[in-house]
C-alpha cells in the first residue's frame, strides 16, 4: 500500500522526502534513493479535501486560523484552494495557489466583501504563509534534483526503522541550504526536518506526527514548526482528510473562487 | 415587523451549526456613527446598525449559497436597506454548473470604477464608488472547457441602484430621486475567462439595462437615477511580474445611442508581505461631466496590513483641475471577534471645478464597532 505524508501538495508533499535503502550503495546514492522513494509514494493521490487548524503561538499569545483545504494533483502541477473560516472577519476569503512543474507559482485571492477574484503576486519563497512560521517554501514540494544528498545513519524513529539523511540545496539563495531529514523507512514518511542556515546554525525544526492512513496514503495529522531562537511555533492540525473526492480542474479555476 | 423578523432570521441562520456548512462571508453585527458635513448636504450624524451573515451548504444534490445584510438607519427606519445578496441553488452536471435564485456577478478588476462591471447595482450610503452589491433574481450557466470558463447570466427582473443615507444630493445641491423599481430593463451577459501562464484574460458582452449608478438632471435642482440601455463588449487582463501585478480592463459601449470607449489600467506592487502600493489611471473617449464614476482621474493608493492594524488610503486626482478626493480608513482588530474602524472621506481643491452632478460626499467621518459571530 502506498503511503504519503503530504497534504494538498501545498503542505505535506513539500515536506516529504526519502528513498528505499539499497545495500552496497554509497552514502550519497543511498540518501537520494530514500528521498526519491518518499517522493514516489507521495504522488498519485489525485485530489483531496481536508480541514486545517493553524495555531500560531508566540509567547503567551495564540492566534488561530481555520480553513477548508482542497488540493489537486495534475500533469502540469499542483493546485491548492483554501477557504478561510477563522478568523471570523476573514471568513469566506479564498486563496488559490497553482504551482507549475517548472516551479513558478501563481496565486489568486477572493474577497467576499468585493466579490472579486484578483491575482496577487507570487510570494517569495521565504515569505510567511498566512502569518505563520511556515514559509511558502515549506509548503512547496521540493524537487529531488534541487538538492544533493548524504545518508548519515540508520536510526530507530519512534520505534520504527528509519534513516537520517542530509540534503543540501543547489540554490545558494535558499535561506536554509542544509537540512537534516528523519525518515521512517518502512512507511517512507518524513518525521522531522532540522533547518540550518548557510552559517551552519540550527534555526528551526519541523515535526510531523499523528500519521493517518487515508486511502493508499499516509498523511501527517499534525505538523509543528518551531523557531529555536524564541520557541515561537506554528501547529498545523488536519482533520476530515479525504482523497479521491472527485474534484477536477474546474474547481481550481480562478473564476470559480467564491462559488 | 418585517425587519424584526428578518433580523431574527439572519441571527438564527448565522448561529446554526451545520457540520458541512462553510462560511460564505464574515457574519457580523456592526454599529456605525456617520458624520456627514459639507455644503451639498446638511451636517448631521447618522447612526446605523448593520447585520450581515452568510452560509453555504450542500442540499438536494447541489449547493445552497446564502448571504444577506440588513442596514438599519436607526433614526429613519424607512431609509433602511434589506439586501439578500445571495440566495442561490447551484447544481453541477458534468462540465456545466447551473445557478438559480437571487445573486449577482462581479466582473472586471477595478474595485471602484470597473468599466466592465455593468450588471451589478450597488447600495451606496457614503460615496458612489463603494457599497454593498445588491442581489437580484438571476439564471446562470457556467461551462468549463479547455478553452476556458464560460459564464452566461440573465437578470430577468433586475434591481436598480439604491441610494441611502445622505447621498441623495449632488455636488451642486440637486436632490436625486431613486424611485425606479425592480424589473426595469432586464440585462444579461456572457463572459469567457482563461488563465494563460502568468496572464489572466477575460472577454465579456453585456446587453440590457446598465446597473452602474447614473443620474440625469431632468429639471433645475433635481435629478433622477436612470437605467440606460447598454450594449457593451469588455476585456480584462491581469499579469503578474515578480512582485507587481498589472491590471487593465476596457469596454466599448453603446449607451442610449452614444458610443464610449473606456479603459482603466493600473498596477499593484507588493514590496513587502504587509504592504501594497497601487496606481490606476482611468480614461474615457467622452468628456463627461457625469455623476459617477471618477472616470478620468488618477488613483493612488496604499495598504498596510499587520495582525491587528490595517491602514488603507486612496486618493483620486483630477489631472485637469488638480482636485483631490481622499478615502482613508483605519481598522483595529483588538480581538479575534472585534474590530473598530474609522473612515474619512474628504476632498481638497476648487469646488467650482467639480462636475455639478457628481455624487460625492464632501466630508464624511465614520466610526464603527464590529462584532463577528
Amino acid at each position: 500500500m502506498r503511503k504519503i505524508a503530504e497534504l494538498s501538495q501545498v503542505l505535506v508533499a513539500g515536506l516529504m522526502v526519502a528513498g528505499a535503502p539499497l545495500a552496497g550503495q554509497d552514502a550519497t546514492n543511498r540518501g537520494e534513493e530514500i528521498v526519491r522513494e518518499v517522493e514516489r509514494r507521495s504522488r498519485g493521490y489525485g485530489d483531496l479535501e481536508a480541514g486545517l487548524v493553524m495555531r500560531i503561538l508566540e509567547g503567551d499569545r495564540e492566534r488561530i486560523r481555520e480553513m477548508h483545504v482542497r488540493g489537486l494533483e495534475s500533469e502540469d502541477g499542483n493546485r491548492t484552494r483554501m477557504t478561510l473560516e477563522q478568523p471570523a472577519d476573514m471568513a469566506g476569503t479564498e486563496f488559490l495557489s497553482a504551482l507549475e512543474d517548472d516551479g513558478e507559482r501563481h496565486q489568486w485571492i477572493y474577497l467576499p466583501a468585493a466579490r472579486r477574484v484578483r491575482r496577487i503576486s507570487g510570494a517569495r519563497s521565504s515569505d510567511s504563509f498566512l502569518g505563520s512560521h511556515f514559509t511558502y517554501d515549506d509548503m512547496t514540494p521540493p524537487k529531488v534534483e534541487g538538492f544533493t544528498y548524504r545518508w548519515i545513519r540508520d536510526e530507530e524513529i519512534s520505534g520504527q526503522p528509519g534513516a537520517i539523511v542530509e540534503r543540501t540545496s543547489l540554490d545558494d539563495r535558499t535561506e536554509y541550504p542544509r537540512q537534516l531529514l528523519w525518515i521512517e523507512t518502512e512507511r517512507y514518511v518524513l518525521r522531522r526536518i532540522e533547518f540550518f542556515t548557510s552559517e551552519g546554525e540550527h534555526r528551526r525544526s519541523l515535526d510531523l506526527e499523528q500519521y493517518l492512513e487515508i486511502g493508499e496514503f499516509w498523511l501527517a495529522g499534525r505538523m509543528t514548526m518551531v523557531h529555536l531562537e524564541d520557541s515561537a511555533r506554528t501547529i498545523l492540525e488536519w482533520s476530515d482528510m479525504r482523497v479521491g473526492v472527485g474534484l477536477s480542474a474546474r474547481d481550481f479555476e480562478p473564476s470559480r473562487l467564491g462559488r | 415587523m418585517i425587519l424584526r423578523r428578518l433580523t431574527v432570521w439572519v441571527a438564527v441562520l448565522a448561529t446554526c451549526n451545520v457540520s458541512e456548512g462553510l462560511a460564505a462571508q464574515a457574519n457580523r453585527i456592526q454599529v456605525d456613527g456617520v458624520r456627514f458635513s459639507g455644503t451639498s448636504a446638511e451636517a448631521v450624524t447618522v447612526p446605523y446598525i448593520m447585520i450581515g451573515a452568510g452560509r453555504r451548504d450542500s442540499m438536494f444534490g447541489g449547493r445552497i449559497d446564502l448571504s444577506g445584510s440588513i442596514q438599519l438607519d436607526v433614526q429613519a427606519i424607512d431609509a433602511s436597506l434589506v439586501n439578500i445578496e445571495e440566495l442561490t441553488f447551484n447544481y453541477s452536471a458534468g462540465p456545466l454548473d447551473f445557478r438559480i435564485g437571487v445573486g449577482d456577478v462581479s466582473w472586471g478588476l477595478s474595485d471602484v470604477r470597473s468599466p466592465v462591471d455593468a450588471m451589478a447595482p450597488r447600495a451606496v450610503f457614503f460615496d458612489a464608488y463603494n457599497g454593498a452589491r445588491l442581489g437580484q433574481p438571476l439564471l446562470g450557466l457556467s461551462a468549463f472547457s479547455q478553452w476556458g470558463d464560460l459564464e452566461a447570466v440573465i437578470f430577468p427582473f433586475p434591481r436598480s441602484p439604491h441610494m441611502g443615507g445622505r447621498l441623495k444630493r449632488t455636488w451642486n445641491g440637486s436632490s436625486v430621486r431613486s424611485d425606479l423599481g425592480w424589473g426595469e430593463r432586464p440585462v444579461g451577459g456572457l463572459r469567457m475567462a482563461r488563465v494563460l501562464g502568468s496572464t489572466d484574460i477575460a472577454l465579456s458582452y453585456v446587453h440590457g439595462g446598465e446597473r452602474t449608478l447614473w443620474i440625469s438632471s431632468d429639471r433645475p435642482g433635481e435629478a433622477g437615477v436612470v437605467i440606460p440601455s447598454l450594449r457593451q463588449a469588455g476585456v480584462e487582463l491581469q499579469r503578474a511580474l515578480g512582485s507587481v501585478v498589472l491590471r487593465t480592463e476596457g469596454s466599448l459601449a453603446k449607451r442610449d445611442g452614444d458610443t464610449e470607449a473606456r479603459i482603466v489600467a493600473g498596477a499593484e506592487w507588493y514590496p513587502k508581505p504587509y504592504l501594497t502600493l497601487m496606481v490606476e489611471q482611468g480614461l474615457s473617449s467622452l468628456n463627461r461631466a457625469q455623476a459617477s464614476p471618477l472616470v478620468d482621474d488618477i488613483m493612488l493608493g496604499g495598504q498596510l496590513v499587520t495582525e491587528e492594524i490595517r491602514f488603507s488610503n486612496l486618493v483620486f486626482i483630477d489631472p485637469k483641475s488638480g482636485n483631490r478626493h481622499y478615502f482613508v480608513e483605519t481598522r483595529w482588530t483588538p480581538t479575534a471577534r472585534t474590530a473598530i474602524e474609522v473612515e474619512l472621506i474628504t476632498w481638497a481643491g476648487d469646488a467650482t471645478q467639480e462636475p455639478g452632478l457628481a455624487l460625492r460626499q464632501r466630508n464624511v467621518l465614520r466610526a464603527s464597532l464590529l462584532r463577528y459571530f
